[in-house]
């Protein structure tokens, strides 16, 4: 098999003042070994519970990860004991945070931050540790003598190469970046990026890149899946969905954003909000704020439809509506 | 951080006027006369107005407080003053005042730090336990028990352990001095369960807080074991307001134990100050309330040396302009 990770039916729940949030809603989403997948959605979407659910990092009690399987190259993460999950965190996945600001614990020098995790995971004394700390660091184009300096001495930019550095220095074999450049200047952000790219590439890492920046995906993915209250609403390669949006969803993150040619046209944002997740609607979740509403879609739940790969949960796509597909 | 340190220690000035004009005006004020202490209630008018003379106290108030400071030159009753170290002798029994207070001092740093040693061993480790179980049975055990410990009043704890401990089962003495180690026991208990329960609390709120930084997410993540995070990572970060408290209550205990010196008859610098103010003894006063007024501010400046140790980011403000 190919699959490095498999998800299917997941659904993560969090529990405050005897409400339940439906973060993650029968989630399924395959990942191919050494493939980058954007993951795009709206603030609030489910996406960094999605991620931190795959390290099996829901915390509890407030958060749990009600059902579902999650296989990571073939190993039932959900079932693996503590000391198990250990030795996967960090060493085979490693996460990138979006705010490299509060990332990095203030008062250790990063070197050392860096360290503690090959020490921990390649079985290397002290001095080794940090030896490839100052490695790593000189590798994300920090020069190796400022291992010994602490975070609040680096600025934003550097501080998530250091995150970086730190994310990579054991040679993930799945890299989370969770909007790995949202809080960083765009200037920044095209270094940060660039770096990220060049490093993928030379280890063959995959990733599951998060964002909310469909350009990014453009750029950086192989595969884009689409997230909308806690469910993947599309998936496909990133020719398929930016060739040929199906959902009404992803059009609309389409539709808002700004094209250079057409100059009068105003943006057309997709009205209204997320839905509450704590009360999802019965049928479609998108349905309210859906331009292509049809009776059903306010009844009954849709599934997945599958044209050639590309999967859309969507009715419009469901033989009797308006465009026929052969479904699964 | 040295040019830090001579700065804070120059800050004390300022502190030590303001504390002993305080202390002085209200001396001031009191309606008390030593001379008429030192001369009895049948002292002849002239003999009385004479002694007044003698002792400066026919000078307006001002005068009075600069001879406080800057000394005062008389045979009898004359000194140096505060500014040189030097406050005179007591009324009463005719000691150097600072003689008295050095004496007495290293009974009460003994007694303050057993007492805070205590309250850290015990505080900070049953916050870190209720800290990584919130709300948990053992958590609120304890929970329960430090409010205990911060509302009992320490003069009624003293009193409730003399009666049990002393009294009834008769293991410790009721009386407590320094050259007998086993009776400071008692005294260093009653003194610690205070900033034990408060330390504790602190602890707990502080380590709370910090297990919910980002940061201990992504030592998580690392897949560091749990008690390397909250060590390495978590206790750390924690440490910064646990030890302001901790200096804070270090303070307190120094200059405070006045109560529990006092019922347990410990010879320290609280029982002095407490005598001193029964004798109406002027010059005793004044030198033991600046005395723990100065260790206060020493404590503190300690205090504010030891974040630099914890925190990286105050090491560097403190280095201040002009250099890197």
């Amino acid at each position: 098999m190919d699959n490095l990770l498999e998800i299917r039916d997941l659904a993560v729940h969090y529990y405050s003042n005897r409400k339940v949030v439906e973060a993650v809603n029968h989630l399924s989403l395959d990942m191919k070994k050494g493939t980058v997948l954007g993951l795009v959605g709206e603030t609030g979407a489910g996406k960094t519970t999605l991620a931190l659910s795959i390290v099996n990092m829901i915390r509890g009690p407030q958060g749990k990860i009600v059902q579902g399987s999650l296989r990571f190259n073939g190993k039932d993460i959900l079932a693996m004991g503590r000391q198990e999950l250990r030795g996967l965190r960090g060493k085979d996945i490693a996460m990138i945070f979006q705010d490299p600001m509060t990332a990095l614990n203030p008062v250790l020098p990063v070197g050392d931050q860096i360290a503690e995790t090959v020490i921990r995971h390649e079985g290397l004394t002290r001095a080794q540790g940090w030896k490839k700390a100052e490695e790593m660091l000189e590798t994300v184009g920090i020069p190796g003598i400022r291992s010994r300096e602490y975070p609040h001495q680096f600025s934003g930019g550097m501080k998530q190469r250091v995150v970086i550095a730190l994310a990579l220095a054991c040679n993930p074999v799945l890299l989370l970046a969770d909007e790995p450049t949202t809080a960083l200047d765009v200037t920044i952000q095209a270094q940060v990026l660039d770096l990220m790219r060049k490093l993928i590439r030379e280890n063959g890492t995959s990733v599951l890149f998060i964002t909310h920046s469909l350009g990014l995906v453009a750029e950086n993915c192989d595969e884009v899946a689409t997230m909308y209250a806690g469910e993947i609403v599309e998936y496909g390669t990133v020719d398929q969905v930016f060739g040929r949006p199906l959902h009404p969803y992803t059009r609309g993150l389409f539709g808002s954003l700004p094209r250079l040619r057409d100059s009068q046209r105003r943006l057309t944002p997709i009205p209204g909000l997320m839905p509450d997740p704590t009360a999802l609607p019965r049928g479609c979740y998108f349905a309210p704020r859906c331009p292509d509403k049809m009776p059903v879609c306010g009844e009954i739940h849709p599934r997945d439809h599958l044209f050639e790969g590309h999967r859309v949960k969507c009715h419009l796509y469901g033989g009797n509506g308006r465009e026929a597909g052969n479904e699964r | 951080m040295w040019r830090y340190i001579a700065k804070r220690i120059l800050m004390l000035i300022p502190v030590l006027v303001g504390v002993t004009f305080l202390v002085f005006s209200l001396m001031y004020i009191t309606p008390s006369d030593p001379a008429q202490l030192m001369l009895g209630a049948n002292a002849s008018p002239a003999a009385y107005a004479q002694m007044r003379a003698d002792m400066g106290l026919d000078k307006p108030f001002i005068v009075q407080y600069l001879r406080f400071l800057f000394g005062y030159k008389h045979p009898v009753f004359g000194y140096k003053g505060l500014v040189f170290g030097d406050l005179g002798r007591s009324y009463i029994t005719n000691r150097y005042v600072f003689e008295l207070i050095l004496s007495s001092f290293p009974n009460t740093a003994l007694l303050a730090t057993g007492a805070l040693i205590l309250s850290i061993a015990l505080g900070v480790p049953i916050g870190i336990l209720s800290a990584t179980r919130p709300y948990s049975f053992i958590d609120m055990v304890f929970t329960v028990l430090a409010l205990l410990g911060a509302s009992m009043p320490t003069f009624w704890v003293a009193m409730v352990f003399i009666f049990f401990f002393a009294n009834r089962l008769g293991w410790l003495p009721a009386m407590s001095d320094p050259a007998n180690l086993i009776s400071i026991i008692l005294p260093m208990v009653t003194l610690s369960l205070n900033s034990m329960a408060i330390l504790m609390r602190m602890t707990r709120s502080s380590m709370l807080e910090v297990m919910e930084q980002d940061y201990i997410r992504t030592a998580r993540l690392k897949g560091l074991d749990e008690g390397v995070v909250i060590r390495k990572h978590a206790l750390r970060n924690a440490l910064i307001p646990i030890i302001t408290i901790a200096g804070l209550q270090f303070g307190a205990l120094l200059s405070g134990a006045v109560l529990t010196e006092k019922i347990f008859a410990y010879p320290g610098i609280g029982t002095i100050m407490v005598d001193a103010i029964y004798l109406k003894d002027t010059p005793q006063i004044l030198g033991s309330i600046c005395f723990v007024a100065i260790m206060f501010s020493l404590v503190n400046l300690a205090v504010d040396i030891m974040y630099g140790l914890v925190d990286p980011r105050v090491k560097e403000t403190k280095r201040g302009p002009g250099r890197k």
